[in-house]
């Protein structure tokens, strides 16, 4: 599965080496992930799979696995 | 307790919990004594839990706003539940856990300390903060609160556990008042009216020559019940100055760390808290 489109999106959001994302990413390790960031990150999402999240994926999704995840079951693929 | 709050919010929604750490841990020990204060409001480990769920739903909610706000540019006016004690108890706590609200509250506070209160009236009751305060800064003052919801009186009369504390439940333009008063408390109300203008005249009409109004409301910040969309913070001043009220001194929070050339562009919400007298 490519999945360096997903991670491209990401990368985009919090201003970091797409190369540094993997299955450890989380709220945790990503200093940059605050509350602004999260709700450009679900606007890009749903922008760039052409997909809407529920209001509780919108919370749910604070890790790179969770985030690939609601993308596959929502878009159907990566 | 403020500890076991912040746990039982982190278990729900990590992301809150990331911003109230990053907060809490540059607030001082004043901070310290409010947040115990106001957390005695909850009396055993289910109400304290309560408190955290209804924090987490009002999140929630807000953020689903924001995003519905982001791509259309207008206020959902998606309205709340008919059980609103949880909107009220989650409001409650944002003025202990989100920097702005927290800000306006101190700003509040040095006012209290710069004034002589012996007729009070708050509109909009909502969860009895503002009220409280002044009943402890001033015990013998006369306090009365409006508001058309049942459940804020109810959540205000268990805050303020005060017995000279006069609740009206009524809307504010009919409610009958007819004495004027030397302090007005106006907290996050104009957001949720249609009739902007009507609150601020009566509001007007009913404070004495000499008094003062607290006034806060928003600019861009769409929430469930927020009706009167502000664009700017330009818009609440002449909103002001038309009702022939003038800015004693104020507060402009943007919620986010953003260059105020940018504040319209990128739909920013700003908080915004004044003291107000007559013109």
């Amino acid at each position: 599965m490519d999945e360096t489109r997903l991670k491209q999106v990401l990368a985009g959001i919090f201003d970091i080496d797409v190369e540094t994302i993997d299955e450890t990413t989380s709220i945790n390790t990503v200093k940059e992930w605050d509350s602004l960031r999260h709700l450009y990150l679900i606007l890009a999402l749903e922008a760039e799979y052409d997909i809407t999240l529920t209001e509780e994926q919108t919370i749910e999704i604070l890790s790179y696995p969770l985030i690939k995840a609601v993308v596959q079951e929502k878009a159907g693929g990566l | 307790m403020l500890t076991r709050l912040i746990g039982l919010i982190a278990a729900q929604n990590p992301l809150q919990a990331k911003r109230i750490n990053t907060f809490v841990k540059q607030q001082d020990a004043d901070y310290q004594a409010f947040a115990e204060e106001l957390l005695s409001f909850f009396q055993s480990e289910q109400e304290l839990a309560e408190a955290a769920c209804a924090y987490n739903r009002v999140c929630m909610e807000l953020l689903c706003e924001q995003i519905q706000f982001y791509k259309t540019g207008v206020y959902s006016l998606k309205g709340v539940p008919e059980d609103t004690r949880y909107y009220t108890i989650g409001l409650l706590l944002s003025y202990l856990f989100w920097p702005n609200h927290y800000k306006m509250f101190c700003f509040f506070k040095e006012h209290l300390d710069s004034i002589n209160i012996k007729r009070c009236l708050e509109v909009g009751v909502g969860h009895g903060l503002f009220a409280s305060e002044v009943v402890q800064h001033f015990p013998n003052s006369s306090v009365i609160l409006v508001d058309s919801s049942g459940t804020s009186i109810q959540v205000a009369k268990e805050m303020l556990n005060c017995p000279q504390a006069r609740f009206i439940h009524s809307d504010y333009l009919t409610a009958p008042l007819e004495d004027r008063f030397d302090f007005i408390i106006m907290g996050e109300v104009l957001e949720h009216v249609s009739d902007v203008v009507g609150f601020l005249k009566r509001t007007h009409q009913l404070l004495q020559p000499d008094g003062t109004i607290f006034l806060s409301t928003c600019a861009n910040c769409p929430a469930i019940d927020h009706v009167y969309h502000f664009h700017t913070i330009d818009e609440i001043r002449g909103l002001i100055q038309d009702t022939d009220l003038s800015i004693v001194r104020e507060l402009v929070l943007p919620a986010e760390d953003i260059p105020e050339d940018k504040w319209q562009e990128e739909l920013v919400t700003i908080n915004y808290c004044a003291i107000l007298e007559r013109g």
